[in-house]
């Protein structure tokens, strides 16, 4: 069964990459366009081979690996914490929403003026990147506790700090773990952008780089391991979720 | 005398609508006391356990409770958590009394055993069926060491043969360990057999009809022979009265 599906879910991608190849030996025009799927794996094979694209791989994973765990578990955190008072969730409620709706392009060339063009300014944006969804989810999370369990535990005589960390938190956790998933794409846009505006390495400057000398094969073998990149940290998530055993407990 | 209620009226209000529960209503539960409430639906017997839970603060009247007074409560949904197992679940009270030992790991298991569901301590809430869930619920709630436990409708769920068996055990296990309870109940056979005092509601918002005295020894408290004595018609004839609208007292 497993096997069918796998074959099912990959025969899509199979009949576009045959019709990608096709339209492509078409003519040259299509082919200085549009690549194909085979100078795509060459350039792949060759560049991760040269060192070029481990690289600029590693650069990348490194920004967006070190700025998406820092990025969630601040927000998280700041999230969960703003469990404990009422008011202050109240009084952030709108900054959150108004430093969400910014858009992280308009703020990404002031980040390199803050931080530099080194690659601390590149975790800096993957954190701004994600850290608001961090923030909202959790809190979200933390007030979807079922108001009677709360009851309960103060019928016991529970603290805020034994509610805390006896319900509140794992009961967020389904929240906090969506919130890494959303994260994933935010943490690459994040980290892509910085890398496009300022960078002399990784796998946006190449995308720039590449794109300028109408290198298509090479882009599109770069955002080929973007997504890799995501499906990783998908990957990771869901290995973490399974050991929590998280799903089959919500059930 | 560990908990007094004095001149308590609750109202709800919702949207411009007042709805009166009950008014002036006045009680006293003296200590190691067990008590049932009964009456029919909406009457305000799980509005009066609130209250004296202080979960509800929204009522006109005082309630007096002697100082340092420990509560356990079980509420009418099980609220088992379900990331805990039902040991795990069954020590949430004690936990939070900073008091897990050994004696109440094994206190535990006893009680498991009693309610006949020590093949499920291991089982996720998820796995377990709404009667065993309410058996967690119950041992959830007697094994802290709280001077009140609070009980609305304990046994809802559970069977019949368990039921029987189960309210003699807690009755001993009750007086053994001098606990101050309160039952809220639709059964009036369960009120009888398990309490010294039955207090009758009428329907919203008339408030307590009558207290029925179980004046019986705890050695003649066994469930079968209880049920098959004339004390216990007796009794029932009295709380059934109240119900049909005789012996109000207004």
């Amino acid at each position: 069964m497993k096997i069918k599906n796998t074959i099912l879910t990959l025969f899509p991608l199979a009949i576009f990459l045959v019709l990608w190849e096709f339209y492509s030996s078409l003519d040259d025009k299509n082919m200085f366009l549009f690549a194909s799927p085979s100078r795509v794996f060459n350039s792949l094979v060759e560049n991760i081979f040269s060192g070029l694209l481990i690289k600029d791989f590693y650069i990348t994973a490194y920004e967006i690996i070190s700025g998406f765990v820092i990025g969630n578990i601040v927000g998280c955190l700041l999230g969960l914490s703003l469990w404990f008072s009422k008011t202050i969730a109240e009084i952030s409620r709108p900054y959150v929403i108004a430093l969400g709706s910014i858009p992280i392009f308009a703020i990404a060339p002031m980040m390199i003026i803050w931080f530099g063009t080194g690659i601390f300014s590149k975790i800096m944006m993957v954190i701004l990147s994600t850290i608001l969804i961090a923030i909202t989810q959790s809190y979200e999370g933390a007030k979807n506790v079922n108001v009677e369990q709360v009851n309960l535990l103060k019928s016991f005589g529970a603290s805020n700090n034994q509610i805390f960390t006896k319900l509140i938190l794992p009961s967020s956790l389904l929240w906090v773990f969506n919130s890494l998933r959303l994260n994933i794409s935010f943490a690459i846009l994040g980290a892509f952008i910085a890398e496009f505006i300022s960078a002399n390495e990784g796998l946006g400057y190449r995308i720039l780089k590449s794109s300028g000398l109408y290198d298509i094969p090479l882009v599109i073998a770069s955002i080929i391991l973007l997504i890799f990149l995501a499906f990783l940290l998908n990957g990771m998530i869901g290995l973490i979720e399974k050991k929590l055993n998280i799903i089959e407990i919500y059930r | 005398m560990i908990i007094k209620l004095s001149n308590i009226t609750k109202t709800y209000n919702h949207s411009e609508i007042k709805t009166k529960v009950f008014s002036s209503l006045n009680l006293s539960i003296e200590e190691n006391e067990i008590i049932s409430f009964v009456g029919p639906n909406g009457c305000g017997k799980s509005t009066l356990l609130n209250i004296i839970a202080n979960i509800d603060n929204n009522y006109d009247g005082s309630l007096e409770k002697s100082s340092e007074i420990k509560t356990s409560y079980m509420f009418q949904k099980d609220l088992l958590i379900p990331w805990r197992n039902a040991l795990n679940n069954a020590l949430l009270g004690v936990e939070i009394e900073n008091n897990v030992s050994k004696l109440t790991k094994e206190m535990a298991d006893k009680l498991f055993v009693k309610f006949m569901i020590d093949s499920k301590v291991q089982s996720f809430p998820s796995s377990l069926s709404g009667g065993e869930k309410k058996k967690v619920a119950l041992i959830r709630t007697i094994l802290p060491s709280s001077d009140l436990i609070l009980l609305d409708e304990p046994f809802s769920a559970i069977d019949f043969q368990s039921k029987i068996m189960l309210y003699d055990y807690l009755y001993g296990y009750f007086k053994k360990k001098r606990k101050t309870v309160i039952i809220v109940t639709h059964d009036i056979e369960e009120a009888i057999n398990l309490s010294n005092r039955v207090i009758v509601f009428n329907p919203r918002p008339e408030g307590i009809c009558k207290i029925v005295n179980i004046d019986i020894s705890d050695n003649d408290r066994n469930s079968v022979k209880f049920r098959n004595s004339p004390d216990f018609s007796n009794y029932f004839t009295q709380v059934w009265d109240c119900f049909n609208g005789i012996n109000r007292i207004k």
